[in-house]
């Protein structure tokens, strides 16, 4: 046998038995997991993010690439993506579905504000970061030959 | 600075192995308290240390959320990879991309169910505990299938003798990792303290405050939801009922209850949905009872509520849970009488359970 294939065929024994443990399971279980409701959520999670959050998330990256200088990419990109992540997990508490009126003590919070409060830090410390790059890279012009600054845009 | 560079082996390896590790905390704890609350005949969960429930659920649902980026940030770097041609190159690399359906289906479907079910929202119809359970397992499967074939790579890129560190994109690639940690730590940060009470103040998405709710402990059920539990509860022909395998059958008042030797313990209320806290809850301690209806020490007692209807309307303790002195059945919480939402006249609260097993509105034990 191909010592290549060990590890694949190693995977493939522990984790086929798992999975079909798991589609037995709800199959088995069908009345509670209702299974053409479940497989449309489990493929209709996969297709979202692929068809429609992958995109969205490569075109606002190259958007980014276009229109702001160097320094600024990076803390741009990363503060765009942390307040995307943010905002999906809050989604569901700042919408507050969940609020039950006799449970007074669920979802207690104001969500929304919470939200902004992160997102609004995330953005201030992309901007000290894009500072500090802005700087480091004024200093390496000031500072270092022709080649250096050849090496570093490589 | 380009991040075109990040679609490559070496990122998406060391995103992998963090995104795997969350990923097996949460199936190992998941697991772990699928097992507490439907134990198959060779389980058996200890009634201590009293709070290990609320670490390893608290563990579950935090290394949950704290996937949320890490997976997104994976499928991002691997995204071109779903456009590679040709599509399939034989049949085994066939076989493995059909395994990334069940991998990113699922693993997207575990997140973003976790998340909706903390957040109490079902737009679904499908009973949530039943459908992740199973999902998880799909998903894991797939992700030993995936582990399997990527190992190779994984060592190549981060083994030991690895030198893809070398390469010209590692300070991106640092900048990257560096940034996505960050996301991972903010995402901590903002749903953390549900479990751990001192980030409860910067807990911008957690469900729960401690110290809110009736008599400053919150619950999950009400009365109200729980349905007629109000008029039974006030009734004055309330009984609590021990019957079944014991040498005598126990009918008594909320009277004799209250006359009959109290204990108090400090244990907390740990939900599977990560919020938990800790109250003073005074009782009688139910190894008292069983001892004085002449119950075997290794019986398992059935709890039962007079909840009419839902799944949690009874649970079983265990011979650790029924003989630990501190499982007790409560009268008081914090020096006062229940509130009707706490489970008045009388509740089941025991160290190291999950807070559905805690059962509400007591009123009989059948011992086997």
């Amino acid at each position: 046998m191909n010592r290549d294939a060990r590890p694949a065929i190693l995977g493939a024994l522990v984790g086929v038995p798992m999975l079909a443990y798991g589609v037995w399971g709800v199959l088995a279980d069908a009345d509670r997991t209702h299974p053409f409701e479940l497989a449309r959520w489990v493929i209709g999670a996969d297709l979202a993010h692929d068809l429609l959050l992958a995109p969205f998330v490569v075109a606002i990256g190259w958007c980014i690439g276009r229109v702001l200088p160097p320094f600024a990419r990076s803390p741009v990109r990363w503060a765009a993506a942390t307040s995307g992540v943010l905002a999906l997990i809050a989604w569901p508490f700042v919408r507050g579905y969940g609020r039950n009126e006799s449970v007074p003590s669920l979802l207690d919070r104001n969500y929304a504000r919470g939200l902004l409060v992160y997102v609004g830090a995330v953005w201030l410390a992309a901007a000290a970061w894009a500072a500090l790059r802005a700087r480091a890279t004024h200093h390496r012009r000031d500072s270092t030959t022709t080649a250096d600054v050849d090496s570093t845009a490589a | 600075m380009t991040t075109r560079g990040l679609h490559e082996q070496r990122t998406a390896a060391l995103v992998g192995i963090a995104l795997g590790i969350a990923f097996t905390l949460c199936f190992a704890t998941g697991l772990l308290s699928h097992l507490i609350q439907y134990p198959p005949s060779w389980f058996a969960w200890p009634s201590r240390p009293a709070g290990l429930y609320r670490i390893t659920q608290g563990v579950h649902t935090i290394c949950g959320f704290v996937s949320i980026p890490l997976l997104l940030a994976k499928l991002w770097i691997v995204y071109p990879k779903l456009f590679e041609w040709p599509p399939v190159r034989s049949v085994v690399h066939g076989l493995e991309r059909l395994s990334l359906l069940p991998l990113v289906g699922g693993g997207l479907f575990m997140v973003m169910s976790g998340t909706a079910n903390v957040a109490r929202w079902y737009p679904w119809t499908f009973f949530f505990p039943t459908a992740h359970y199973w999902v998880a397992w799909v998903t894991f499967g797939a992700l030993a299938v995936h582990l399997g074939a990527k190992w190779l790579i994984v060592r190549e890129q981060v083994g030991p003798r690895s030198e893809a560190r070398l390469d010209a994109i590692e300070p991106d690639r640092r900048r990257f990792l560096g940034g996505l940690a960050a996301t991972a730590g903010i995402t901590f940060l903002a749903v953390a303290g549900n479990t751990i009470r001192p980030l409860s103040r910067v807990a911008a998405l957690a469900q729960r405050r401690p110290g809110t709710g009736p008599q400053g402990v919150p619950v999950n059920k009400s009365a109200h939801d729980a349905g007629g539990v109000r008029a039974r509860a006030h009734d004055p022909g309330y009984r609590l009922v021990v019957e079944g395998r014991v040498g005598r059958r126990l009918e008594l008042t909320l009277a004799d209850l209250q006359a009959m030797p109290q204990r108090s313990a400090t244990l907390p209320i740990a939900c599977v949905e990560g919020w938990s806290t800790s109250a003073r809850w005074t009782g009688v301690p139910v190894r008292d009872l069983l001892e004085a209806a002449g119950a075997a020490a290794t019986a398992v007692v059935a709890v039962e509520s007079f909840q009419k209807g839902g799944l949690y309307r009874r649970s079983d303790l265990g011979p650790s849970h029924a003989n630990d002195p501190d499982t007790l059945l409560a009268l008081r919480l914090d020096g006062e009488p229940l509130h009707i939402d706490h489970g008045f006249p009388v509740r089941l609260i025991g160290p190291n359970r999950p807070g559905v097993l805690q059962t509400k509105w007591v009123e009989r034990l059948v011992v086997s």
